[in-house]
């Protein structure tokens, strides 16, 4: 019926027509089948309004004209039925891109006119707008009004601080760097306690060279230079090594009896060796022994190399002693620098000139009384 | 202070003139809610900040969306949560963040508020350990949409309950999970679409049977030793995985099947064991010829076939020993390949199978965009495969020639072609190259007359 009195009205027009008004009170004439993609137009027409210029379908207020000829580009579009899934998909997102204010906009009037699939592809396109952004852009981009107080806005901060895990945090934190910081400084012993070439103290090469060094110094450097095993695990058991001989030399200078519960394997006959051989001489001679020790040590744990991954698997508490421990000797060879300097450089001297090194704490200090051995 | 007051007044007044207004708020609730469920939950929570309007909308937001979120946040999220019904539920955790006694909890609370969609995903290294779902979980029954994507344990204590559940995807570890997977498609009358993870090596049967499913998609390894059987009636698309193999042989009977998917690439985690030890252990599917046969008969009513490279050989193999196939209905026959060597003769020696072929795909998968593979021509087509080809999509490399001498002729002698689509892939500074490309194929002589030629270009990297 609607068809036949539009066709009388219209006779040279092939398609149907509608009428619709918008809120402005403007009425447009708009191809039938087009509209008739919206659910609300529809709704209308099947109950017999919209079919001539005086009974126009008046659309709800939500809907202005700008965006009732956006709509209706939608709908010519997708009303279509032989378009590929790909084509609306381009379509759609070149439809969506304009500006907030619009989208909004749209999204209302679309919502009114119950037309769910813009609806839905245009609150994607809002909602990708608010996605990762602060509430103060947010409020920015859509003119929202700023009428939270100060204290509403901050409390979710309030109580932050508290949150255990970030307590437990921070004490690992603390932890860690209390640990860095006892490598640093061990880092700087071996770097001086063994000569090297470089100044620049690159770990597990640092390492490995002061080994070398160590053994050419101390054998009369014609021994081979062991320091040719260049896996990293060997390098870091030569490390845990130096640690394990500082511990022990460290151990055997303070006659610490907890020193016997060093019970990793390797070391226990050494360690009773190193006890046998610590005699009372002055400190730096004893601590000069000890680097002799060391290297031997580190000669005979050479041969022993392939039974180091049990160090690897050294358990914390042991770990945490040695490291106590090895702070122990640093501290005390820190304090007794100048005369450990001297005497390796008088024995060293045929062999070649050891370049000074800076305390990597920055301060050589004078140890004037010898009598404030730690004992 | 007063200067300020002034321009503010200035603003407003000229934000009148153009009627700006705060426009989001003008949404009614509902539909913010709409949008605000489209946000992952971090963000939603976040537009309490926004106005005092907006202080408690989010607690009412219809679907919460978790992606490794700590558990903490979780619990607050719904502890503060007030809506009346969740509609969906969506979370996303990697094994290490959290354990499955929270999870148990938050999948009772949404239970309990009605959940439709309810979508758990664990990301781990490998498949252990494996989540057993609350008893509960199984007499939900508002329920319409299941993704569990982490290997669960099914401990299914009286009957599941799932009247209105649409589409399920579990992955079940166990060999004894035959019972169990039959439990849960009992209790889904309404079920029309199942994705199942099974790993199965056992001398058990396994079946599947459902009146009421549409899509099965399964993925193994299945190494079952004695049968495979699918009974579905209405089933319409069946989608099979590359390790699931069937050792005593394979009973299906899905005479509604329109499209068959042989053997797609699977997700099963691979990164602890190499792609030869899988294959030497879970035998693929194509690898047995009498069981594939057997698979290839019960489904050759399809109208669409969609094969991986390895089936080519298999299929070839069946021919040399007078394994007779054919599919009558076929229309539609896509190629996925993954291999360096594309050899058409092949597949043309195959094409009789398919008599009624109208449409042909040929794609490449993108891993293969960085390499070089090579196009072996045939210059000869079966002239029925010829009369009948309406459309063909091709992806291929705009600087191999050997491609266009096969497209050439297919212009050339296709006389009802009604669609060719040439996805061509050339090297980001070759631009060039696939222009050339392109006008030379539009230069081509044409047989049919409607012929619609779209070219697609593709980017890869060089290799």
């Amino acid at each position: 019926m609607t068809e036949a009195d539009s066709e009388i009205i219209k006779p040279e027009m092939l398609k149907a027509y509608v009428w619709l008004q918008t809120s402005d009170g403007s009425i447009q004439q708009v191809e039938q089948e087009v509209a008739m993609y919206c659910p609300f137009i529809c709704q209308e027409i099947h109950s017999g309004m919209g079919s001539s210029k005086n009974y126009p379908i008046s659309l709800p207020s939500r809907v202005n004209p700008s965006m009732l000829s956006l709509i209706l580009d939608y709908c010519r579009f997708h009303q279509v039925p032989g378009r590929s899934n790909k084509e609306r998909k381009s379509f759609d997102e070149k439809f969506v891109r304009m500006d907030t204010k619009r989208l909004c906009e749209l999204t209302s009037a679309a919502d009114s006119l119950q037309l769910k699939p813009l609806v839905d592809l245009t609150s994607r396109a809002l909602a990708r707008v608010i996605e990762g952004k602060t509430p103060e852009e947010i409020r920015e981009i859509f003119h929202l009004p700023d009428d939270l107080t100060e204290e509403e806005k901050l409390e979710p901060i309030k109580n932050t601080m508290d949150d255990p895990r970030i307590r437990l945090l921070n004490r690992l934190y603390a932890r860690k760097r209390k640990e860095l910081k006892e490598r640093e400084r061990l880092k700087v012993i071996t770097s001086l306690f063994l000569p090297c070439d470089n100044v620049e103290i690159e770990e597990e090469r640092g390492d490995e060279r002061s080994v070398d060094d160590l053994l050419s110094f101390i054998n009369g450097g014609g021994e081979d230079s062991k320091g040719t095993r260049t896996s990293k695990n060997k390098k870091k058991s030569r490390k845990r090594k130096d640690l394990k001989a500082a511990s022990t030399n460290c151990t055997s200078t303070s006659n610490n009896t907890s020193s016997s519960s060093n019970d990793v394997d390797l070391n226990k006959k050494e360690t009773n060796e190193l006890h046998s051989e610590s005699g009372n001489p002055s400190l730096h001679n004893k601590l000069l022994n000890d680097v002799c020790n060391a290297t031997k040590l580190l000669d005979i744990e050479d041969d022993g190399l392939a039974a180091e991954d049990e160090f690897d698997g050294i358990d914390p508490a042991l770990k945490e002693k040695l490291d106590r421990e090895v702070e122990d000797f640093a501290r005390r060879l820190n304090s007794d620098w100048p005369e450990i300097m001297q005497e390796i450089l008088s024995r060293g001297q045929e062999r070649r000139p050891l370049p000074l090194t800076v305390n990597g704490n920055g301060s050589l200090r004078r140890y004037t009384s010898s009598d404030q051995r730690h004992k | 202070m007063t200067s300020s007051s002034l321009i503010d007044q200035q603003v407003e007044a000229a934000a009148l003139k153009v009627g700006v207004r705060d426009r989001l708020s003008a949404l009614p609730d509902s539909l913010i809610l709409e949008i605000l469920s489209l946000l992952e939950t971090r963000y939603a929570v976040r537009t309490t900040f926004l106005s005092k309007r907006w202080r408690d909308l989010w607690t009412t937001v219809p679907r919460l969306k978790f992606v490794h979120e700590n558990p903490h946040f979780i619990y607050r999220v719904l502890v503060r949560w007030r809506g009346a019904k969740i509609v969906g539920f969506y979370l996303q955790l990697s094994y290490e963040e959290f354990c499955f006694s929270d999870v148990d909890s938050w999948l009772l609370f949404t239970v309990e508020k009605q959940v439709e969609e309810l979508h758990i995903i664990v990301l781990s290294f490998d498949r252990t350990p494996y989540y057993c779902p609350p008893q509960r979980l199984y007499s939900c029954s508002s329920i319409t949409e299941l993704h569990l994507g982490c290997y669960c344990s099914l401990e299914i204590g009286g009957s599941v309950q799932w009247n209105r559940l649409k589409s399920l995807c579990i992955k079940v570890p166990n060999s004894s999970c035959d019972d169990a997977v039959n439990k849960l498609l009992l209790g889904a009358p309404c079920l029309e679409e199942m994705t199942l993870s099974v790993i199965v090596k056992s001398d058990e049967n396994f079946s599947i049977r459902s009146i009421s499913l549409k899509k099965l998609k399964i993925d193994g390894p299945v190494d079952v030793k004695a049968i495979l059987s699918i009974w579905a009636p209405n089933l319409l698309t069946l989608v099979i995985g590359e390790y699931v193999v069937a050792g005593g042989g394979c009973l299906f009977y899905v005479p509604s099947l329109t499209k068959a998917f042989l053997t797609y690439k699977s997700d099963y985690p691979t990164n602890q064991v190499s792609y030869q030890t899988l294959r030497s252990i879970f035998r693929p599917l194509h690898d047995d010829l009498e069981v594939y046969y057997q698979i290839l008969r019960s489904i050759c009513h399809v109208k669409e076939v969609t094969f991986r490279n390895c089936h080519i050989e298999s299929l070839l193999d069946m021919k040399k020993k007078y394994m007779v196939l054919q599919f009558p209905n076929v229309e539609f026959l896509m190629q996925e390949w993954d291999m360096s060597v594309y050899c058409l003769l092949d597949l043309l020696g195959l094409l009789e199978m398919f008599p009624q072929l109208k449409t042909f795909v040929f794609r490449l998968d993108k891993a293969l965009h960085n390499l070089k593979p090579i196009f072996r021509k045939a210059t000869t087509f079966p002239r029925a495969f010829l009369f009948h080809l309406n459309t063909v999509e091709i992806t291929w490399f705009a600087e191999d020639p050997s491609i266009f001498e096969s497209i050439e002729y297919l212009l050339r002698k296709a006389p009802f072609l009604h669609k060719m689509v040439l996805h061509l892939v050339y090297y980001r500074d070759n631009h060039e190259l696939f222009l050339m490309a392109e006008e030379k194929v539009r230069s081509l002589p044409r047989c049919s007359p409607t012929v619609e030629l779209i070219i697609i270009e593709h980017v890869a990297l060089k290799p």
